[in-house]
């Protein structure tokens, strides 16, 4: 044993003492981090620059207020997360159509005087409402649909027999709340990230560490020593592991912190103003976390295993290389999978995909624990498989030297 | 004379690709390195093995350093089968060859305390002789630059210095002043000379007749993968010199000029 721990302290002293490598293995998440940062911010702030408001918040110009469309617009935004302000001016309408149009307000209603009062009448000629809006603006055009919704309610009000939902009560009564939608969300996107950033991850070590090894004739200087050569080849497979589990997580934290902000920035705040949560610990217990770090703690060593397999039997870094992108392609499209919801338990023994079902089943809060357990347990398999066939493969001199 | 190493009727043969096959003009699809070699080396001698190119000198030390392994036959070192203890016999052997590379990455003084610890050579042994042997050959000074940094003959004195952290009672070294400068060469062949003074048995192989008249105290020459002459090296040239025997027992053997 004491052969393996000085394999893995020397994998560790290349992999700490090299710069380049540490940044390699952490950059990715800082620079995840920061692209969907950077776009969340922007879109967010494009959109608000465009409507000149936040866009949860719509500001209305009346000339003549009316009570019950007051009422109606009230009624129909209430579980929106939309607040619409009504203010009333006497400002001409070419006035108050220039400063629509400016974008400091988001339409401008033109109703005659006592417009609740006419409308009750029965007349030839019918009072004219007009909305001004700017179509460039999305706030705007928001706004505009918003109002003809509610007048369209208006009108149909006038000749009422009977009143369907008129009340401010929520009438949908589906225990959907708002945060599913966000685990919704992450559940489809999430499992094809993180499957993504294990496979780079350990794609971007592996192929040098062995593959390289070999190619520079350094693996046969200490194939040459008394350490038993499964012990070598256990070594790698451990401490690329610790190697791309940083890169893994690096990458991860970087998407989870950030993605809400793109996803939030990209709705122009919508989102948020429905009060939907995008913080990871509140959508998530504990247990899910814990749970998912398990997953993807076995998920690791089952791709450096792969990965090294396909480096040991390579003859150059290139090779190798070029053949775990064949294997990255293929695992990237297995994660799209979890996109399609396949929940059998036959899914828990292929590999990658069970990992993609298993990271989406704990994130839309499905998880059934023996789908998990099963996951976890064939991949410890399968890493006790590859363990067992490179310790095999370092033994060839068919194909180490 | 105590019997540490013998090598019992090896035989060896490695495939040929069709690349291979066109370039040396044959049909056979397995090239035969070793036809039954066998030898025998002693406590504290000096033992070479001469031959030309391809005559099976450089895969006999690779069968013995277990790094690769014969078809048939097997080989004892100090009573350790290469065949069924390889880890036994690897704690016992120091072996240097051009082939065994040290990652450029890393320092002498790593690499050093590396290779120590993978031979369970206890921590304050280790530090007295990376001392010694650092000085001996001039490393101390670079013992923390990187490998990479190094200059070739550095970097082959410290192969040398890595091969026998162990100090290791058999020492097999494949063509071991090979591609180095003079005064390099000359470090390396009063080394082995010293090693063997301190009772080590060193066996290398070498197509360098000099080397062996130098330093050898037996020789085996091998042609075609077979032993053709083991004998002291003083009988072996009492009439000629070791080059006009070699040729006069190559062209008894292949009965062809050279």
């Amino acid at each position: 044993m004491k052969g393996l721990w000085t394999i893995i302290k020397k994998e560790f002293s290349r992999f700490f003492r090299d710069k380049k490598l540490i940044f390699t293995m952490i950059f990715p998440g800082i620079l995840i981090f920061a692209i969907y940062s950077v776009m969340g911010t922007v879109m967010n702030s494009f959109i608000e620059e465009e409507t000149g408001a936040s866009f949860t918040e719509m500001r209305v110009l009346t000339q003549n207020p009316s009570d019950r469309l007051e009422q109606l617009v009230i009624r129909n935004t209430a579980h929106s997360g939309y607040e619409v302000e009504f203010i009333t001016t006497s400002a001409s309408e070419e006035d108050a159509k220039t400063q629509v149009a400016e974008g400091a307000y988001e339409a401008y209603l033109s109703l005659p005087a006592d417009f609740d009062e006419l409308v009750k009448e029965d007349r030839e000629v019918v009072p004219e409402v007009k909305i001004f809006y700017n179509s460039d603006n999305t706030a705007s055009s928001v706004c505009y649909s918003l109002l003809t919704e509610c007048f369209r309610q208006y009108e149909e009000g006038l000749v009422n027999r009977f009143n369907v939902n008129s009340g401010m009560t929520n009438y949908d009564l589906a225990e959907t709340d708002l945060d599913e939608i966000m685990e919704m969300m992450y559940s489809m996107l999430v499992p094809f990230l993180l499957i993504m950033f294990v496979v780079t991850g350990a794609l971007s070590i592996t192929p040098e560490s062995i593959a390289g090894e070999k190619e520079r004739g350094t693996i046969a200087t200490i194939l040459v020593t008394p350490v038993k050569r499964g012990f070598v080849a256990l070594g790698k497979i451990i401490s690329l592991s610790v190697f791309a589990s940083l890169g893994a997580l690096s990458s991860f934290l970087g998407t989870m912190l950030s993605l809400p902000m793109l996803i939030n920035g990209s709705s122009g705040g919508v989102l948020e103003g429905a009060g939907i949560s995008f913080n990871l610990f509140e959508l998530y217990s504990v247990g899910d976390i814990v749970g998912l770090l398990f997953i993807v703690l076995y998920f690791v060593p089952v791709m450096v295993g792969l990965l090294s397999l396909i480096s040991t039997l390579s003859k150059s870094v290139k090779e190798a290389t070029s053949a775990s992108s064949a294997v990255m392609i293929v695992s990237m499209l297995v994660g799209l999978s979890s996109m399609f919801g396949i929940d059998s338990l036959w899914a828990a023994f292929v590999p990658i995909l069970n990992v993609a079902i298993a990271i989406s089943s704990v994130l839309s809060g499905t998880a059934s624990i023996g789908f998990i357990l099963a996951t976890i347990g064939m991949n410890f398999v399968y890493v006790g498989l590859l363990s067992l066939l490179l310790a095999k493969l370092f033994g060839s001199e068919k194909i180490m030297l | 004379m105590e019997e540490i190493l013998r090598v019992e009727n090896l035989k060896k043969t490695f495939p040929l690709s069709a690349k291979q096959r066109k370039a040396e003009n044959t049909k056979e699809k397995r090239k035969t390195a070793l036809a039954g070699a066998s030898f025998s080396a002693y406590r504290g001698e000096i033992f070479g093995l001469l031959g030309p190119n391809g005559a099976g000198k450089t895969t006999t030390l690779r069968i013995l350093s277990t790094l690769i392994k014969a078809d048939e036959g097997d080989a004892f070192i100090n009573g350790k089968s290469v065949r069924r203890e390889p880890e036994a016999v690897r704690a016992q052997i120091g072996f240097l060859t051009s082939e065994l590379k040290l990652e450029a990455f890393f320092s002498p003084d790593y690499l050093f305390n590396f290779f120590s610890d993978l031979h369970n050579v206890p921590l304050d042994v280790r530090e007295q002789r990376k001392k010694a042997l650092f000085e001996k050959f001039g490393i101390d000074k670079y013992a923390f630059t990187k490998v990479g940094d190094l200059s070739t003959g550095m970097k082959q004195k410290v192969s040398l210095v890595i091969s026998i952290v162990q100090d290791p009672d058999i020492i097999i070294f494949d063509e071991p002043t090979n591609g180095l400068d003079v005064l390099t060469a000359k470090v390396v062949t009063d080394f082995l000379l010293e090693l063997k003074a301190q009772g080590k048995t060193i066996i290398l192989s070498t197509h360098i007749f000099s080397l062996i008249e130098k330093i050898c105290d037996r020789v085996c020459i091998l042609i075609d993968g077979k032993v053709v002459c083991e004998s002291m090296l003083k009988e072996l040239t009492a009439e000629k010199n070791l080059e006009d025997k070699f040729f006069d027992i190559y062209r008894e053997v292949k009965g062809e000029e050279v």
